[in-house]
């Protein structure tokens, strides 16, 4: 045979493996709204750049006639490429082959690109859309499972890893996504549960419909499985690209430094959205903005526990993890939800080498039943746990309210923050001045002629006290009283001081985070 | 459950519409225009702040007593062992409930007198459906879950956060 013919022969095999499942099954795919597992790679990369592997892989199935049946490259793709420039690997599972179920062969496609990111130190994009195990295959699905789930919890914190549910995600395989770093979902698009609509209307006779039990917004508000939600696939990729620009490439790595940018000081400006009164709401994001390059702000879980803010920023150029109380919901307080979203983007940084600048305002911890019986407790020792624990640069401002338990856990100097700075406006004391009067001033408030009349001059008097950061900067637990207006100053100085900063743990197998 | 989604679904069309507001004018009357905006009470103190639709439906602590049955998953009930006013022993077999592909006995938490049973034979229940109402003939069954004795946390030497 010529190289002539051999080419025209590689090439014919190319073509009739790259179809994917045909075009019947492309057009369903289609009439749903959603792209061919091969756009969704091209879109996401950088044009020109993706490479694929194992494109010949054939499936391993032999019982109940699979071995009589062809599956182009086991209905998942599998390469390398580039994000702005950043190397990645990549799978995308093929919902036209076979309805993208996951074969042995087609683990061993997903297993073998994850260990080259890995090996190369580069992170894993994983784009999901299969209904679930290919059953003929019997137990070779779950050990492709299993080994997949594996590699995901080897590669934890050593390569970022995300996930992107563009269609069925059930049972088992919903375990790689909730072991990666990110979650992106699609609006109509993404489904996840672990029981499905039909188990549930067996078991229980209940109709739900899989959007209501696991859909995008489901999963984006309620549950937290999700941390991006797009109305569109084209939006869900930019989502990612927009995060590929904050975060390394592994955790040997610092993110890409950029241009440094001056925040839009006319559109975001402190004394505006400020307000000094403790129990006045505001958007803390827009604080954020004020003092971020380009007023730029990459919200992470923005639907889920709004009462905390996590996102990427960066300051003089350089990825900054934030991580804010939010008393525009729910006052800002810490609950069991926020505890778990802000502990595990507070590992994230560590693990990734990203500063944390943390912004404290809150009363406390929610009380209710609930939220105790729900386990709070464990919960809310997530925070602290994880920011004892972070070794990269921590700097904390304290702009209003930090009471109590609260206090400690936002990253205060107990916990090793490298710098507490506080607004004028900080009020750090055991709890709230009215709370406190109540309780300190209580047989004076109980006995008086006028209980009312002591309770409020007991409240003042205990407020023009306690009630601002100089108590605890005269105990030297707050480094520096600034003015608003020099907070992005202080900051970038704080951040650019402790760069090179070094902190370790004692030698341990690994801690024992309350989980 | 559907009715549930969708009224999220509206509010929080609404809401990224006055956050955009809020954003362009800062002013405190768009802030309180917020859905869900309401006063949360903290120690004295009621913020006014925006009320989370997981936060307004959280599910209300409800006491239970040893004399209601409950089911703890959802399942299929196979068999029913008692009928009204037997007098059962703590950790009888009152009923047999299938679920998970386990055959699940349903015991009695206290001794007592059988007062209605609510299920039947071959009924689908979902988890937390009242099974049977028992009349305890011990303490425990009436007093086991009372709170009105409970001891009050004494707030003058136990400071809390």
């Amino acid at each position: 045979m010529s190289l002539t013919r051999k080419l025209s022969d590689l090439k014919k095999r190319t073509k009739t493996a790259a179809e994917g499942g045909g075009e019947e099954a492309i057009k369903k795919q289609k009439a749903v709204g959603k792209m061919t597992a091969r756009e969704r790679i091209l879109t996401l990369l950088d044009p020109d750049s993706f490479h694929e592997y194992d494109l010949f892989v054939e499936h391993a199935g032999k019982d109940f006639d699979m071995d009589k049946k062809y599956l182009p490259g086991d209905g998942v793709i599998t390469g390398t490429g580039t994000i702005s420039g950043h190397p990645v690997c990549v799978y995308a599972q093929d919902f036209t082959v076979a309805g993208g179920s996951l074969g042995w062969a087609h683990a061993k496609k997903i297993t073998k690109i994850m260990d080259v990111a890995l090996r190369l130190n580069v992170p894993l994009i994983g784009i999901n859309d299969s209904g679930g195990a290919r059953i003929q295959e019997g137990v070779n699905a779950l050990a492709g499972y299993g080994e997949i789930f594996y590699r995901n919890t080897l590669a934890s914190g050593v390569i970022p890893q995300i996930s992107v549910i563009l269609g069925p995600c059930a049972g088992g395989a919903v375990y790689s996504p909730a072991l990666t770093d990110f979650v992106f979902v699609v609006d109509k698009i993404s489904k996840m549960f672990i029981t499905g609509p039909e188990v549930i209307k067996t078991v229980l006779g209940e109709d739900i419909s899989m959007e209501d039990l696991g859909g995008a917004r489901v999963h984006a508000e309620i549950t937290g499985n999700a941390h991006f939600y797009a109305e569109s696939e084209q939006e869900c990729f930019d989502q990612i690209k927009q995060l590929c620009s904050y975060i390394p490439w592994n955790n040997t790595n610092k993110a890409v430094r950029f241009q440094s940018h001056k925040p839009l000081t006319k559109k975001y400006k402190i004394n505006e959205v400020f307000p000094t009164l403790p129990r006045q709401p505001y958007d803390v994001r827009n604080i954020i903005r004020a003092v971020c390059d380009d007023s730029e702000f990459l919200e992470v879980h923005e639907k889920f526990a709004a009462n905390i803010v996590i996102g990427f920023a960066r300051m003089d150029g350089c990825t900054v993890g934030f991580v804010a109380n939010q008393p525009l919901v729910l006052a800002g307080v810490l609950d069991i939800d926020s505890s778990d979203k802000a502990a595990r983007f507070i590992r994230f940084c560590d693990s990734f080498n990203i500063p944390l600048i943390t912004m404290v305002d809150l009363p406390g911890y929610l009380p209710g039943v609930d939220q105790e019986h729900g386990g709070v407790i464990r919960h809310g020792a997530k925070v602290l746990y994880a920011y004892s624990e972070a070794t990269v640069p921590k700097i904390t401002l304290i702009l209003r309210k930090a009471y109590g338990g609260g206090y400690i856990a936002m990253c205060s100097h107990h916990l090793r923050a490298d710098f507490v700075f506080a607004w004028p406006t900080a009020e750090i004391a055991v709890m709230g001045p009215e709370g406190a009067a109540n309780i300190i001033f209580r047989n004076e408030i109980k006995n008086a002629e006028n209980p009312e009349e002591v309770r409020k001059h007991k409240i003042k008097e205990y407020k023009e006290k306690f009630a601002n950061p100089y108590v605890a900067a005269a105990y030297g637990y707050i480094d520096a009283v600034i003015d608003p207006n020099d907070t992005r100053d202080m900051l970038i100085h704080a951040l650019s001081i402790s760069a090179d900063k070094t902190a370790g743990m004692p030698k341990k197998k690994h801690g024992l985070p309350p989980f | 459950m559907k009715t549930d989604s969708k009224k999220t679904e509206k509010k929080n069309n609404v809401k990224s519409g006055d956050v955009e507001k809020t954003k362009r004018k800062h002013s405190k009357k768009t802030i309180s225009s917020l859905p869900g905006f309401g006063t949360l009470p903290l120690e004295g103190l009621s913020y006014q702040t925006v009320l989370t639709t997981k936060f307004v439906n959280r599910e209300k602590y409800k006491p239970k007593s040893n004399n209601e049955v409950y089911s703890l998953i959802p399942g299929t009930i196979k068999k029913i062992l008692i009928s009204p006013d037997d007098v059962v022993k703590k950790g009888d077999v009152l009923c047999i409930l299938n679920a998970m592909k386990m055959d699940n006995s349903i015991c009695a938490a206290t001794d007592g007198i059988i007062k209605s049973i609510n299920v039947k034979i071959g009924e689908t229940i979902n988890k937390n459906t009242l099974l049977i109402n028992m009349e305890s003939l011990t303490e425990d069954g009436n007093k086991s879950h009372d709170h009105d004795e409970e001891e009050q946390l004494d707030l003058e030497t136990n400071v809390i956060f």
